[in-house]
C-alpha cells in the first residue's frame, strides 16, 4: 500500500508545483474559457431575444448553461490532462521512464489525473464565481452534492481519456480527433434522451444531471434515489474498466511495435 | 550468477531485422559496452531489456529471473536530453521518478541530498531542469537512475552531446557508480574513449547481430601485432599506389601520402610489402607496430561485417 501512496503523494505535489510554476498558462487558460463562455452565453442571450423567449425562461436555460459549462471544463480538462498529458510525455521522453517503474502505466496516469483532476475542479469553481459575478447568475453551490458525483462520474470520462490516451500512443497524429472528443462533452451534457437505457449509458450523464440539479434547485445528495447513485458508479465503472483495457492493450502493442518513446 | 542474460533475441520491425539472434551476458559489477554503428540495433537490445519493446522471440534474465518480472531492478537513461520533467527541479525530479516506483519518506529525502552532492549538484537542487548545462542534466539522468536503487542500469549514449568537461564528469560519475556502489551498468555508446577507460566488457553489434562479445584487453590483444605503420622517405605516387593496392593487402594512406598503415595476419607479411614497396622504388624511413586503440578493433569488426554483408 506504500507505493500506492507515495505514487499519490508525488503526483499531487507535481500537479500542484506544474500548476504553480506555468503560472500564465493557468491564468490564460481560465481567460479563454472565460471568452468563450462569454460569447457562448452572449449568443444564446440574444438568440432567444430575436425568437421572443420570455425572460424568465430564458433565465432558467441561462441558469443550466452556466451549470453545463462548469461541469464541462471539468470533463474537458480531465480528458486533456489523461489524453494529451501522455502525448507530452511520449514527446519528452519521460513516458519510458514513467513505464519503467515497477507499477503498471495506467495505474500511474490515473493517479496523475486524479490529482489533476483536483487542480480542475479548483480552476473550474474559480471560473464559476467569475461568471456568476460577471452576469448575475446565481446558483446554488454547497460543495458535497457537487463534488460527489463530479468525482465518482469523471471516473467515466478518465476512461474515455485512457482509450484516446492509448490510441495517441500507437497512432500518433490523431490531435484533431482528440480535440474534436472534447466538444464532445458539450453534447453529452445537452442531449437528453427519452429512451433510459441510452440516457444510464451516456457517460458521466447521470452525475452531470444530479449536480445540475443540486446547483439549479439546491438538491442535496438525500434528495437523490440509490438507484442514481448506482447508475452512476455503475456508468463510472463501466467506462473506466473499457479505458483501462483499451489502454493496456494499446499499451502493449505499442511496445511490440517498439512505439512506446517516439511522438 | 549473471546480472544480464540475453539469449536468442530477435526483433524485426516490419521486413526490417533489428536484432538477429543476439545472446549476450554481463557479469554483476561490471560495466558493459553496447557498441554498435547507428541502426546496427544497440537502442532496441536495451529498450528489450527495459520491458519497453517486446521482442519477437527470445528470453532477457534479469539475475535469473525474467526481466519482466524484474522491472524494479532496471533503471535506464535514453539517448539525449529526455528523461526528466524540465519545468521540476533536481530534487523535485528525483523525489517524483522515486515515488513512481513506490519509494518515499525521509530516508529517501537524506539519500536525495547525498546523491546530489556526490554529483556536485547541491547548489543547483532547487533550479530548474531547464535552466541547467546538458552536462549536468545528464548526472540529473544519471542520479534519477540512482535514487531508484536498482541493481541494473541501463545509459544510452550517455556522453552525446557534451562537451569535454561534461564527458569526464559523466566518466567519473560512472566509474564510481560502479566501485563504490555495486551496480551492473550496460551502456550503449559511439565514444570509444569511453568504452577503453570505463567498460569491463563489451558486446559489438552490427546489423542486428553480435559480432564480437569479449572483454576490452582480449579484443585489443587480438588485434596487437596486426598494425604496422611504415613511413616512407617521400610521398607515393598514384601509380605506386595502384600496384600497391594489386599486391592484395588493405593499405590506409595518411600524412598525404607519406605513411602507409596496414594490417596484417602473419608477421612475415611485412617482409613481403617491403619487397613490393622496394620493387616500385619507394624508400622506407621507419617502420613500427603501432599500439591498437579501441577504436580501430571497432571498426576492424563492423567494417568486416560490412564487408561480408
Amino acid at each position: 500500500m506504500a507505493k500506492y501512496y507515495y505514487l499519490c503523494k508525488v503526483s499531487m505535489e507535481k500537479a500542484l508545483k506544474e500548476l504553480t510554476r506555468y503560472k500564465f498558462n493557468t491564468i490564460s487558460d481560465v481567460i479563454f474559457l472565460y471568452v468563450v463562455f462569454m460569447a457562448m452565453f452572449l449568443g444564446i442571450k440574444s438568440f432567444g431575444k430575436s425568437f421572443g423567449v420570455s425572460p424568465i425562461d430564458m433565465g432558467d436555460s441561462l441558469e443550466g448553461f452556466i451549470a453545463g459549462f462548469f461541469l464541462w471544463t471539468i470533463m474537458m480538462m480531465t480528458y486533456s490532462g489523461v489524453a494529451y498529458g501522455l502525448t507530452n510525455d511520449a514527446n519528452r521522453g519521460t513516458l519510458e521512464q514513467l513505464n519503467m517503474s515497477g507499477i503498471r502505466l495506467s495505474t500511474i496516469v490515473t493517479a496523475r489525473s486524479l490529482s489533476d483532476l483536483f487542480i480542475n475542479i479548483i480552476v473550474s469553481v474559480v471560473l464559476l464565481f467569475i461568471i456568476m459575478a460577471t452576469t448575475g447568475y446565481k446558483l446554488e453551490i454547497r460543495m458535497l452534492p457537487i463534488l460527489f458525483p463530479v468525482i465518482v462520474g469523471m471516473f467515466s470520462i478518465l476512461g474515455i481519456g485512457l482509450i484516446f490516451g492509448g490510441l495517441a500512443l500507437i497512432f500518433k497524429k490523431i490531435q484533431t480527433l482528440l480535440n474534436i472528443v472534447q466538444y464532445f462533452f458539450i453534447a453529452l451534457i445537452m442531449i437528453n434522451p427519452g429512451n433510459k437505457i441510452i440516457y444510464n449509458l451516456l457517460p458521466f450523464k447521470t452525475a452531470s444531471d444530479m449536480v445540475i440539479s443540486s446547483m439549479r434547485y439546491g438538491y442535496s445528495l438525500t434528495d437523490f434515489s440509490i438507484y442514481y447513485y448506482v447508475i452512476m458508479a455503475g456508468n463510472s465503472a463501466l467506462y473506466f474498466g473499457i479505458g483501462l483495457f483499451i489502454f493496456n492493450r494499446c499499451v502493449k502493442l505499442a511496445k511490440m511495435k517498439g512505439l512506446l518513446g517516439q511522438y | 550468477m549473471y546480472a544480464v542474460e540475453v539469449i536468442n533475441l530477435t526483433k524485426c520491425y516490419g521486413k526490417v531485422m533489428a536484432l538477429d539472434d543476439v545472446s549476450f551476458k554481463v557479469k554483476k559489477g561490471s560495466i558493459c559496452g553496447i557498441l554498435g554503428p547507428n541502426g546496427s540495433g544497440k537502442t532496441t537490445t536495451i529498450k528489450s531489456i527495459c520491458n519497453l519493446i517486446i521482442p519477437d522471440s527470445g528470453e532477457i534474465k534479469i539475475y535469473g529471473k525474467d526481466n519482466g518480472k524484474c522491472t524494479n531492478r532496471i533503471s535506464a537513461v535514453f539517448e539525449g536530453s529526455r528523461n526528466l520533467y524540465w519545468r521540476l527541479t533536481p530534487r523535485e525530479n528525483l523525489r517524483y521518478f522515486a515515488g513512481i516506483r513506490g519509494l518515499g519518506g525521509k530516508t529517501l529525502e537524506k539519500d536525495i541530498d547525498i546523491l546530489l552532492d556526490r554529483f556536485n549538484l547541491t547548489d543547483k537542487k532547487n533550479v530548474s531542469v531547464n535552466n541547467l548545462s546538458r552536462g549536468m542534466q545528464q548526472k540529473v539522468a544519471i542520479a534519477m537512475t540512482l535514487i531508484c536503487n536498482t541493481d541494473v542500469i541501463l545509459l544510452d549514449e550517455p556522453t552525446l552531446g557534451l562537451d569535454v568537461q561534461s564527458q569526464l564528469d559523466i566518466r567519473n560519475v560512472l566509474n564510481d557508480i560502479t566501485s563504490g556502489m555495486d551496480k551492473t551498468i550496460l551502456l550503449s555508446t559511439h565514444d570509444m574513449n569511453l568504452v577503453e577507460d570505463i567498460c569491463d566488457d563489451v558486446a559489438i553489434l552490427n546489423k542486428g547481430k553480435i559480432v564480437a562479445m569479449d572483454n576490452i584487453q582480449s579484443l585489443l590483444d587480438m588485434f596487437k601485432t596486426m598494425k604496422y605503420e611504415i613511413v616512407l622517405s617521400e610521398r607515393i605516387t598514384e601509380e605506386g599506389k595502384n600496384l600497391l593496392m594489386e599486391s592484395g593487402y588493405d593499405f590506409y594512406f595518411a600524412d598525404n601520402e607519406s605513411k602507409i598503415e596496414i594490417d596484417i595476419l602473419n608477421l612475415q607479411d611485412i617482409y613481403k610489402i617491403i619487397e613490393v614497396l622496394k620493387s616500385i622504388n619507394v624508400f622506407i624511413k621507419e617502420i613500427k607496430q603501432k599500439d591498437v586503440d579501441f577504436e580501430s578493433v571497432y571498426l576492424n569488426f563492423t567494417e568486416e561485417g560490412d564487408r561480408i554483408g
